[in-house]
């Protein structure tokens, strides 16, 4: 049970990896549709996108030190 | 009484058919019928903007002031934005949900019927009320559809009060019928009918949707805080009370962001539609379109602040807002890449529906590539509150919001109405608004560039020679527009009757029922297979 | 790109059809490079993502009007019924993102470059006001409003327009070249913001806060820029003008400047006549106050009050110089204290009061004016404290 849960955060999070992507395949659609709950795909999209902008926001830090700012 | 209604399917429909004379459409609680209605304010909508923009254009054409005083014209760009936006292409947006999500997703009608009523016919009196302001001491709003603070709170005209009560009920409207829309698409799917077998169209829906829950309470937040400001004495937005004006630009542009992928993203669902029935194909990468609309949707609310490159934000926000905007325009490319290999080595013929998509997909993509080129912050420098912006969001919403609309409407009329559209006809008003959408709008990247703001009523001479060429385009856009109005009208009278699945190419579950459709489709769940 | 080209073919074939009618002006379809290094990055950036816009634009529609002409039904073309490719679809994602980085560094180069105001040699305040610019010289005891100078008569049509239509001002921003100059920008009513294209700088004034920014020009000249930020009735008649001169030309212009000013208050102290303060009442009026309260005098009301016959210009006197010296808050009426000079500010309270059938028959004197002002300055100190 538990490994089932974890392989299907594993598979939500590749999900909307692939969504921000832009990139998905149909055969892993119908998986993550057959199988994924649609809370997961919420949640950790959410998580994401917080870790999208923390992502930006260091590129932003990383871009100002190396002009000297 | 129930075996009697599946061995006489006729004999219900008559019963519950289309009550007589204005109440109908009062009080009706029938999707198809509140989908009209919404189309139909629409369409009325749009002529009354138009009519502005036309104003607009003849005091443009030549230089000096020659038909409206400025003051009058800021009241008109201000209506015509307004209009357009919240009058124009998102009820168009509605109406073509209710009268085609139900159809699409098998379900006999919207969940919730009598709101849907309400969102409608809230919707009336708020233009009324926004309209009436033109003849109010002081004029309508005069501060853009964007209206910044401090103009449009200590320097608005008192008409201002209207706006924020007529933008509330507007904002209400749309939140009903995002409710509603995502109830019925989460509830009412006939079986067998899954998320992963929803038509696009439905889930660019379903995802605009959630962004309307999501923002319009943040507009509303908006304008109140204007209220406050205007009437009890707060100071959100003025400096001299501890306030701050760019505070009011955070909070539209959180809204105002989103706003935009809500006038785009249905329109990516009706194109999504249409091209793989033209090109007789299926679409290619379905998956992937829906995962990155999705992702699209969540990512809007991160790039508020492109829109304010020049307020003096620090340079870390300056980074992070183009950074932010860069990445996100490459899901948005990716979606034009699948509809072009959706033609590719298709089998595609040209009927007007789809001229209207191709028309779609190009001008779309100028303006995406305009939008690419304001994304580069110290460029936008030179580009912001130009005609270069002008013309980039009017590429992005003429020619792509309101051609798609068009295209929606010429595809599914004859599942409406039940008559075959005249091609010849079609064709014209296609051919010349994609012509006068071109001349209109295409000139104005180059007077942006030049240098000229935008809502100026009177400008230099230098920028004479182009204002005249859009200002001639914008004639023959405006006017072909009648054709529409004109082509919709002949449909309904038309006898050519269409047949059930109208056009060759075309799936899904809208067109297994008859055309036109009858009153009450689907009571009985269809078969998906 | 073939439909841009066949746009831009339409275009110019109807503006050939059109040339006659049309006043004459010359083309420009393009940014400016400019006259800084600053603007010459941005024109160099713009460029760049133009053409590599063209280029995508041209593999783009290239494949699909390939489709248009060649996948037709009525070609006998059969749909190929393949869809999804995953790679061919990562690789669309990832050549675009590649671009986008590769646009993303020159840009965050400029734009660093133009954060940096650092050791500036020259402070200007710019402030914008309700249809004006006010330029202060930071620590030169210099300080002017520049207001738009094309004539009314040019804009309602009833005269030929001059060259610089609409981009013309009474009083230029002097500024000198090869000096990093700052700009602080802040705004007295609304949002305006300051913009001259051939200088790549565009920065909003925002009331209650002041923004940054800085040029440094390399060519003498004259550039020309507007207000760019939508800011009321009159904000397509708020342009800039930028007269960039070399050092020591601008050192003689501010000593030039200093003299007349001393002249100007000097002339305020001699006795003037009811017809010179009516004279030169109506030039400012016209000026100052005509956009708003229109040359009529009758106004638009409610936003504008009208002046003819009005209990401000017939009645007491000193209530009319506190109203146009201080404003009203909360209105559009601004202080003008420090818009006009005494002279000007006696000249055109006296027209209101004599002007459009308004009778009172008075006179206001410019020193009485400086008297006041002089009064004020102190209580206001004082008010400070």
């Amino acid at each position: 049970m538990r490994d089932n849960s974890i392989l299907r955060c594993w598979r939500a999070l590749l999900g909307v990896l692939a969504g921000f992507f832009g990139v998905r395949s149909e055969a892993a659609r119908e998986q993550d549709f057959k199988e994924g709950r649609a809370l997961h795909f919420v949640v950790i999209g959410l998580l994401m996108a917080a870790g999208f902008v923390i992502f930006v926001i260091f590129l932003v830090r990383w871009a100002l030190s190396l002009s000297g700012v | 009484m129930s075996t009697l209604d599946t061995a006489v399917p006729g004999l219900h429909e008559e019963h519950h058919g289309p009550a007589k004379g204005l109440g109908r459409w009062l009080f009706t609680t029938n999707h198809k019928d509140i989908g009209t209605l919404y189309l139909w304010f629409s369409l009325l909508m749009f002529l009354t903007g138009g009519v502005m923009a036309l104003l607009i254009r003849s005091e443009l054409f030549q230089p000096g002031l020659q038909l409206v005083e400025p003051g009058f014209f800021n009241q008109l760009t201000t209506m015509h934005g307004l209009i357009m936006v919240f009058g124009a292409v998102m009820p168009a947006f509605v109406g073509l949900a209710n009268w085609m999500v139900p159809l699409m997703i098998g379900a006999p009608d919207m969940a919730l019927p009598r709101m849907n009523n309400w969102s409608f016919w809230i919707l009336p009196f708020a233009f009324a009320i926004l309209i009436s302001t033109l003849f109010m001491d002081g004029g309508a709003p005069n501060f853009g559809w964007t209206f910044y603070a401090p103009l449009s709170t200590t320097y608005a005209p008192p008409s201002v009060t209207y706006f924020i009560f007529s933008i509330h009920i507007m904002g209400a409207s749309s939140i009903m019928g995002a409710i509603n829309i995502i109830a019925t698409i989460l509830n009412m799917r006939a079986p067998g009918m899954t998320m992963m077998k929803l038509p696009l169209f439905v889930w660019t829906w379903l995802i605009t949707a959630f962004l309307l829950i999501a923002v319009m309470p943040v507009l509303a937040g908006v304008v109140t805080m204007m209220l406050m400001d205007i009437h009890f004495g707060t100071s959100f937005f003025n400096a001299a009370g501890g306030g701050d004006p760019v505070l009011f630009q955070h909070v539209f542009w959180f809204f105002g962001h989103p706003e935009v992928y809500i006038m785009i993203l249905p329109a990516f669902g009706i194109v999504s539609q249409i091209i793989p029935t033209f090109s007789r194909k299926k679409l290619f990468g379905y998956a992937s379109m829906v995962y990155a609309t999705a992702s699209i949707a969540v990512l809007s609310f991160l790039v508020w602040a492109h829109h304010m490159f020049t307020v003096g934000l620090p340079l870390a926000g300056e980074l992070f807002f183009m950074f932010a905007t860069m990445l996100i325009a490459v899901p948005t490319g990716v979606k034009v890449f699948n509809w072009v290999a959706t033609m590719y080595r298709g089998s595609l013929t040209f009927e007007t529906p789809m001229l209207f998509a191709v028309a779609f997909v190009v001008l779309f993509t100028i303006g995406g590539f305009s939008g690419l080129m304001l994304a580069i912050a110290p460029v936008d420098f030179q580009y912001h509150d130009t005609y270069f912006v002008v013309a980039h969001f009017h590429y992005v919403l003429v020619p792509g919001a309101i051609f798609s609309i068009m295209a929606g409407v010429y595809y599914w009329l004859p599942k409406w109405t039940g008559h075959m559209l005249d091609e010849r006809m079609g064709k014209l008003h296609f051919w010349l608004s994609f012509i006068g959408v071109n001349i209109t709008f295409f000139p104005m990247h180059f007077l942006g560039l030049a240098g000229m703001p935008r809502r100026i009523p009177d400008y230099a001479l230098q920028f004479a020679d182009f204002n005249m060429i859009a200002s001639i385009g914008a004639f023959i856009f405006g006017f072909s527009q009648l054709l529409f109005v004109w082509n919709v009208i002949q449909n309904i009278r038309s006898r050519e009757a269409a047949t059930a699945r109208v056009w060759e190419g075309a799936q899904g579950l809208e067109w297994e029922v008859p055309s036109p459709a009858p009153y009450h489709t689907h009571t009985t769940p269809p078969k998906v297979e | 790109m073939g439909t841009i080209r066949t746009i831009r073919t339409i275009i110019s074939g109807l503006s050939l059809v059109l040339l006659p009618f049309t006043a004459r002006a010359e083309w420009t379809v393009n940014l400016s490079p400019g006259v800084t290094e600053v603007s010459r990055s941005v024109y160099d950036l713009h460029m760049t993502i133009f053409w590599i816009c063209v280029a995508i634009g041209c593999v783009v529609f290239g494949v699909m009007f390939w489709s248009i002409f060649h996948h037709r039904k009525s070609k006998g073309a059969k749909a190929h019924h393949f869809h999804e490719h995953t790679l061919v679809e990562i690789a669309w994602t990832l050549v675009p993102l590649g671009i986008l980085v590769a646009m993303a560094v020159p840009a965050t180069a400029t734009l660093v470059k133009m954060y940096d105001p650092s050791e500036a040699d020259l402070d200007i305040q710019i402030t914008g006001y309700q249809w004006k610019w006010r330029y202060t010289y930071l620590d030169k005891d210099l300080d002017f409003f520049s207001n738009l100078a094309t004539p009314r008569e040019q804009i309602g049509n009833e005269e030929a327009k001059g060259d610089n239509y609409l981009l013309e001002v009474d009083r230029h921003l002097v500024l000198p070249t090869d000096t990093k100059i700052r700009l602080l920008l802040t705004a007295n009513d609304v949002i305006h913001s300051w913009w001259v294209p051939a200088l790549a700088v565009k920065k909003d004034a925002i009331p209650g806060f002041i923004n940054e920014a800085w040029t440094r020009i390399d060519e003498p000249g004259i550039y020309r820029g507007q207000c760019a930020e939508l800011c009321g009735q009159d904000h397509g008649f708020m342009p800039i003008v930028v007269e960039a001169v070399p050092p020591e030309q601008f050192q003689q212009w501010l000593a030039q400047v200093k003299a007349e000013k001393q002249a100007e208050a000097a002339a305020a102290e001699k006795s003037w006549t009811l017809d010179e303060l009516m004279t030169q009442g109506e030039q400012v009026y016209l000026r100052a106050c005509a956009a708003c309260h229109q040359p009529t005098g009758t106004g638009v009301p409610p936003a504008f009050p009208a002046l003819k016959g009005s209990p401000v210009a017939l009645g007491d006197v000193g209530a009319h110089i506190d109203i146009v010296l201080n404003g009203r808050p909360g209105t559009a009426m601004q202080a003008f204290r420090d818009q006009l000079s005494a002279t000007e500010l006696a000249a055109v309270i006296t027209y209101e009061r004599n002007a459009w059938g308004n009778s009172t028959g008075e006179a206001v004197a410019p020193s009485q004016i400086t008297r006041i002002l002089e009064g004020n300055a102190e209580t206001a100190g004082e008010g400070a404290q």
